[in-house]
């Protein structure tokens, strides 16, 4: 989206129509976007246990955690493991250079809103039958049809409400953590760019790679300290470190592109008006990323509600989210009963995503944010 | 006009002594030494890319340094192994992109270097600063509502907050149009003379660097070629590089023979030059159409406002000058002669 103006007027100047400037400047400007965008769905498609677990399509994720709960091996599972995550680090690997786009960027260019035009007749119906069928087929006929087959089931509330608290905390607690880390992560990246890009590789590795490879070096510590941990508080931590490791990438980059707006000018300026290194993260960087580290805590809190293999495998005995117990009742073809779980996902999800979505809009260069 | 406080009478603020910086195998800047005075404003002037942002920094304390050192009041501040933090160097720093911060207020920008006073007090001292460069009215106001060169003002009152021993100002009017610039120029001078503190101004602008500086520093690819008086360093450059870098100037290749420089346009002393070839550096305003000189052709003029800039050839030399008054043709034929007194001669 972050195109110059400039570049599609100096189209129509050099006597491209509307339809030719989007054709011939705009479309081959967003081709890396585009790609980045393709991979991006890519990876989250071989990432993703829920609905292909339940629809049992027999996909590499879902191998890796057959291997582990049902054969009990790790060797084997890491065996599916593998090729998984060569796959996601090459799609991630293209997508971090369609979104680098060099030679595509526009270095010096000002930033302007971008003119705005009224369809009307059959193109304006068009454009907004275009838009309400992603809307519909996408959110309002899925969750319409839960809706409608839940209603006539009343739910076990006690259950949904314990795994509501708990996904909410976890949501909570998970988007502190990463941010806080992915915080610290990006000031020091500032200088040592190397450093972000390791730690980015998590948001690379499925869920179920993730967690089953944390159980490893966690049943090391337990087999040290037997007593040390309880087997709650230890899935929880284990628990919060998968998502933070798993999202560190989708908080590093709203936080990275919040920092961006401090120039290494503002930080010098701070230095030379008495701060320390942390004083003046503290003073310029932080409060200026602010909305950004907010943005940040709500990407990972979203992910974390609906997050399910890594959930379901490092979860405590007995501790349900809201995800583990729509999966639990999709199990059981229990299906209007999924629906509850479901429902409430999305209803404690929505406010946060259409904040950001409006976020987003706002933050094209120039825009009025 | 203010009086100029003698350089001999003062000790420097700050000195940098065989100040080296190297990136990789380029050297940005090689045995650069520079005093910064109290009350009085050093110009570093040079092209982009000669290395005089990275002395600033240096001297702000921003990188280290690969060689020399740097020293204040007799203590190192930057030298082989020491590195002062610029936090605790003393100087105040005003860059080109202003770089005020987005998220405070103007007043709270003025302030932000006064945290070890009483808030009521920080306030008061940030009011009175933006007072002294006109923009009390605007201590609310958020940065970016205000002008490009409300903003340099407001980043000087800044700079000038805790009092520095030293300002440095990197290309400070660089941003601004220059119908603002004399404008924003007199403010800042102004409130730079009444702080007392030692000024090193950046820049890349002849004009600037002349009006401006008590004391000027010329560099060129990472050194520095001459420093000294303005006026001293416009009609007495060390060499061809420096002169250029003050304004326009004529290289008249020259014969010079017992003491003597011979040029198309006419003789001009050289004392105690080698014999052989040499060059004449002469400034536009120092060729003359004369009723006596050489005899030259006009090949093409210019209208630049208060005077025309006339190109003449001589016997196939090529020069510039500049006419006042009078309105000279292409292909009059003219007599040229040349000012001994703003004119140098180097042995080539």
């Amino acid at each position: 989206m972050n195109q110059s103006v400039h570049a599609l007027e100096a189209a129509r100047t050099l006597g491209a129509t509307s339809r030719g400037a989007f054709l011939r400047v705009a479309l081959p400007l967003a081709r890396p976007a585009l790609a980045a965008g393709m991979a991006l769905a890519v990876m989250e498609t071989l990432a993703d246990y829920g609905a292909v677990q339940f629809l049992a399509v027999q996909t590499l994720t879902t191998g890796v955690v057959r291997a582990w709960s049902v054969y009990g091996s790790t060797a084997s599972a890491a065996q599916f493991a593998l090729p998984l995550m060569g796959a996601a680090a090459l799609l991630m690997w293209l997508e971090r250079w369609g979104r680098k786009g060099r030679g595509f960027e526009s270095p010096n260019a000002r930033w302007r809103p971008l003119p705005t035009t009224a369809l009307s007749g059959v193109k304006a119906w068009g454009a907004t039958a275009f838009c309400l069928a992603l809307l519909t087929f996408g959110l309002l006929l899925p969750a319409g049809w839960l809706a409608w087959s839940s209603l006539d089931i009343t739910p076990e509330w006690p259950r949904l409400q314990r795994a509501a608290l708990h996904t909410v905390s976890m949501g909570g607690i998970g988007a502190v953590v990463t941010v806080l880390l992915a915080g610290a992560l990006a000031l020091g990246a500032r200088t040592m760019p190397l450093a972000a890009r390791v730690a980015s590789l998590g948001y690379a590795t499925p869920g179920a790679v993730m967690a089953i490879g944390l159980l490893a070096p966690a049943a090391v510590i337990w087999r040290i300290f037997p007593g040390a941990a309880s087997g709650f508080g230890m899935g929880l931590v284990l628990l919060i470190y998968a998502y933070a490791a798993r999202l560190m990438a989708a908080a590093l980059e709203p936080i990275d592109s919040g920092l961006s707006k401090v120039t290494p000018n503002m930080v010098w300026a701070a230095r030379g008006l008495g701060r320390t290194e942390a004083g003046a993260a503290a003073a310029v960087q932080i409060p200026v990323a602010w909305g950004a580290l907010l943005t940040a805590a709500l990407v990972v809190f979203i992910d974390v509600l609906k997050e399910l293999p890594a959930t379901l495998i490092l979860r405590p005995f007995n501790f349900d989210t809201l995800a583990v117990l729509a999966d639990n009742y999709a199990r059981d073809e229990r299906l209007s009963q999924a629906g509850w779980p479901s429902l409430m996902i999305v209803l404690i999800a929505l406010p946060a995503v259409i904040w950001l979505s409006r976020k987003v809009a706002a933050s094209r260069p120039g825009a009025d944010a | 006009m203010h009086v100029k406080t003698p350089q001999t009478l003062t000790r420097p603020v700050i000195t940098a002594r065989g100040v080296t910086r190297r990136y990789g195998a380029k050297t940005a800047v090689a045995a650069a030494d520079l005093d910064l005075h109290p009350g009085r404003i050093t110009c570093l002037l040079g092209p982009s890319g000669c290395g005089k942002s990275t002395l600033l920094r240096l001297m702000a304390g921003l990188e280290p340094v690969d060689d020399g050192c740097i020293e204040a009041d007799d203590a190192v501040l930057s030298g082989p192994g020491v590195h002062v933090p610029p936090e605790q160097r003393g100087v105040g720093l005003v860059f080109q992109d202003y770089a005020l911060f987005p998220h405070l207020s103007v007043l709270d920008n003025v302030a932000f270097g006064l945290k070890h006073l009483p808030r009521k007090e920080r306030k008061a001292r940030a009011l009175a600063l933006l007072e002294k460069v006109r923009l009390a009215a605007r201590a609310e106001a958020w940065p970016h509502m205000l002008s490009g060169g409300e903003q340099q003002r407001v980043a000087l009152a800044r700079a000038l907050a805790r009092e520095p021993a030293a300002v440095l100002l990197d290309e400070p009017f660089s941003g601004l149009d220059s119908h603002l610039k004399s404008e924003v120029r007199e403010t800042l001078m102004a409130a730079l003379r009444a702080a007392g503190a030692a000024v090193l101004v950046v820049t890349h602008d002849a004009e600037e660097a002349l009006l401006m500086a008590d004391d000027l520093v010329l560099m060129s690819e990472g050194r520095i070629l001459q420093a000294g008086d303005p006026g001293d360093c416009y009609l007495n450059p060390t060499s061809m590089a420096a002169a250029r870098l003050l304004g326009e100037a004529n290289a008249l290749p020259a014969r010079i023979a017992n003491g003597v420089a011979e040029t198309v346009f006419g003789d001009l002393p050289a004392p105690g030059l080698p014999d052989g070839a040499g060059t004449v550096m002469v400034r536009p305003e120092g060729l003359r159409l004369w009723l006596e000189g050489a005899p030259a052709e006009i090949v093409s003029t210019a209208f630049g406002g208060g005077f025309h800039e006339v190109t003449v050839v001589a016997a196939g030399q090529t020069a510039r000058l500049r006419l006042h008054g009078g309105v000279p043709a292409v292909g009059d034929q003219v007599r040229v002669t040349i000012d001994a007194d703003r004119a140098r001669v180097f042995a080539a």
